[in-house]
């Protein structure tokens, strides 16, 4: 999944990009208001982690600003402002969930997983697509009963299919949902990802659409 | 200690009652004097009339017989002291012709026509002699000196005592009227010592005598300005625990990046960020005391400190922040011997604030360069400045730029400015060889 980091601290924010990575994300982060605006108007991320303090501006009114402009994608707030009643004003606004700092990094991730999943319409951490089974939250999946140990990567492009399951996925559409903008990648990244995901499964679950993109199948 | 003074309402009765008591005595006195005088008067009319009356009866051509005795008739001037009133009558060769009952058989008077007064027999009495003109017969009234004394005694006691009396209940009508007079004074009171310390609300005492709304008004105002006070501490609260709260977060992450990380290199770079953010949250917290130390300072009056002893004490403290970044230290002779206003402590947490601002945000390799001015000193560095429209917004604590991409509390010039005396200021000017943050004094 790609996620948005909205945070001035560098520290922080070095810390977040990282944290989510070993998440299994493709973090992109920004240092303000207006570069935020930038990459959410630039890219459909699956999830936006945003502080309320920021240089130019508070992270609350840019939230408005996106929720008046029709953006839907979840936003988890992040901010050191524990009380009650800011929590309420920041879910009010449209936040979709509502974290303290300092906070837990498995806690963050379970937290944004969620979102993503109510964002799809998912109930269930647990996706099952014929042989295939999915547990998102503790990243595993087996095939025909028996475990499979992926990668990061290769876990990510499997989210990526599974959640457009019997849909055609292109290879572009893939690499913006796994790497970040200040990650390097290859020419034939995803094809590498895709030949070792047949491998671990099997050769008929991902097909490949010549010219368009990759296809996850119902079987 | 509040030293104990009487209370509003037995000071405000004791002044009005003294007031009135001075006034009913004076009141009195002058009522007294008169009145005695009018008795006097008219005891004097009465023993002339009396007089005139017993020789307008014709005594003139009574038989003159030394042992003749005549009953007179009694002047009915005043019944009560009536049989005080005695007459004589004698010839012209002195022969008593005739007297009224109780009068004594020596003369009343031995003077002529008019007023007199006699000592007979240990009495004392007031006279009044009439002589006829034709016959010379002498007719003689007279009082008593002690019943006209009782007389006026009586008079005078019968307007005293009902003064007397009405003085008393004027007294306990004053107490309770004052008492009632100053329930609004008990009514705010109450309403002040019932409230929660945390209730700033204005005041619900309405109505409200015209002489105590300013004090409500006053009272009032004096809430909001403690209600804005505590808001801007909240405010400051609030974003100290966002700034403590947010290294401390990206301490934590990177605690769990190394702890959950394999890779030494990722380890080794999570460590790295969290040295530097334990260091800034040290600052952080270095600068939130010495904030706190200067708002305890406040009331201090003004001292005086050498420039040069602050600046040694800077350059020592700040020798790791100036050597990270490659930044040299300089102070020229004239500011090495400046005296400020300032009590030493304060004059070195401005100084060190204002140095630490230019090394970090001023250019690495660079020099931050102390001189004296003709108001003051300078801290002056190479960097790029702040633009004149952040300026008022950085003094504020917290507040940050958003063009200042460097790392910072938000709190450096809001603590320079803190430690300074109140007559003194804070300026920033752009100079040839780089960007002056000058402490001046505004006299």
């Amino acid at each position: 999944m790609r996620i948005l980091v909205v945070e001035d601290d560098k520290i922080l924010r070095e810390g977040l990009v990282e944290g989510l990575a070993m998440e299994g994300h493709a973090v992109d982060a920004v240092l303000d208001c207006q570069d935020a605006r930038a990459a959410a108007n630039g890219f459909a991320y699956d999830a936006i982690v945003l502080d309320i303090g920021l240089p130019d501006g508070s992270g609350l009114d840019l939230l408005r600003d996106w929720r008046r402009k029709g953006h839907k994608t979840p936003v988890l707030l992040l901010t050191a402002r524990n009380l009650a009643e800011d929590r309420i004003a920041g879910l009010d606004i449209g936040a979709d969930d509502y974290l303290g700092k300092p906070f837990d990094l498995g806690e963050l991730g379970a937290r944004l997983r969620a979102l993503i999943r109510r964002d799809d319409g998912r109930v269930q951490p647990i996706t099952r697509i014929g042989a295939l089974t999915i547990d998102q939250s503790t990243r595993c999946v087996t095939f025909s009963g028996q475990a499979v140990d992926l990668s990061r990567r290769e876990f990510a492009v499997l989210e990526v299919l599974a959640r457009r399951t019997g849909n055609i996925v292109s290879r572009s559409q893939i690499e913006d949902a796994i790497y970040g903008w200040q990650e390097e990648v290859g020419s034939n990244a995803v094809e590498v990802h895709i030949h070792k995901l047949r491998g671990k499964l099997d050769a008929e679950t991902i097909e490949t659409v010549r010219g368009v993109g990759y296809r996850l199948r119902r079987t | 200690m509040t030293q104990r003074t009487p209370s509003l309402r037995l000071r405000l009765f004791l002044l009005i009652a003294a007031a009135t008591t001075l006034i009913w005595s004076a009141a009195a006195a002058w009522t007294v004097l008169s009145a005695r005088s009018d008795i006097e008067r008219v005891l004097d009319r009465r023993l002339r009339e009396a007089a005139t009356m017993v020789a307008s009866l014709g005594y003139e051509n009574a038989a003159v017989e030394a042992t003749m005795r005549v009953d007179l008739p009694s002047p009915a001037v005043l019944p009560t002291y009536e049989r005080q009133l005695s007459c004589q009558i004698w010839s012209v060769s002195g022969d008593l012709l005739g007297l009224s009952g109780g009068a004594p058989r020596q003369p009343l008077s031995v003077r002529g026509e008019g007023f007199s007064e006699r000592m007979i027999d240990g009495v004392g009495w007031r006279v009044f002699t009439h002589v006829s003109p034709g016959t010379g017969l002498r007719i003689m009234v007279g009082d008593t000196l002690a019943m006209r004394r009782q007389l006026i005694a009586d008079l005078l006691e019968g307007l005293i005592v009902p003064a007397l009396i009405g003085l008393g209940a004027l007294g306990v009508l004053l107490w309770i009227g004052v008492g009632r007079g100053l329930s609004p004074v008990r009514r705010i009171t109450a309403a002040i010592a019932s409230r929660r310390p945390e209730d700033l609300r204005m005041l619900d005492v309405a109505p409200v005598p015209r002489e105590l709304a300013p004090l409500t008004a006053e009272i009032d105002s004096l809430f909001v300005r403690i209600e804005n006070l505590r808001s801007g501490e909240r405010r400051f609260l609030a974003s100290a625990a966002h700034e403590m709260l947010t290294p401390l977060a990206g301490l934590r992450t990177h605690a769990e990046i190394a702890l959950r990380s394999d890779d030494r290199a990722v380890r080794d770079r999570a460590l790295k960020r969290i040295r530097v953010s334990v260091d800034r949250t040290a600052r952080l917290v270095r600068q939130l005391l010495d904030l706190s130390r200067q708002e305890a300072q406040r009331k201090s009056g003004p001292g005086a400190a050498l420039l040069g002893t602050a600046f040694d004490l800077v350059a020592q403290e700040l020798e790791p922040v100036l050597a990270k970044r490659d930044v040299r230290l300089t102070i020229t002779h004239q500011a090495r011997g400046a005296c400020l206003p300032l009590d030493p402590d304060s004059l070195f947490i401005a100084l060190r604030n204002l140095v630490e601002n230019a090394a970090i945000h001023g250019p690495r390799e660079a020099v931050v360069a102390i001189g004296a001015c003709e108001d003051g000193f300078y801290v002056e560095d190479r960097g790029s400045g702040i633009a004149p429209l952040d300026i008022e917004t950085l003094l504020q604590p917290f507040a940050r730029c958003a063009a200042h991409g460097t790392p910072g509390t938000g709190l450096g010039l809001a603590i320079a400015k803190s430690a300074l005396a109140p007559d003194m200021a804070l300026a920033f000017r752009e100079v040839n060889s780089g960007f002056r943050a000058l402490v001046l004094s505004k006299k």
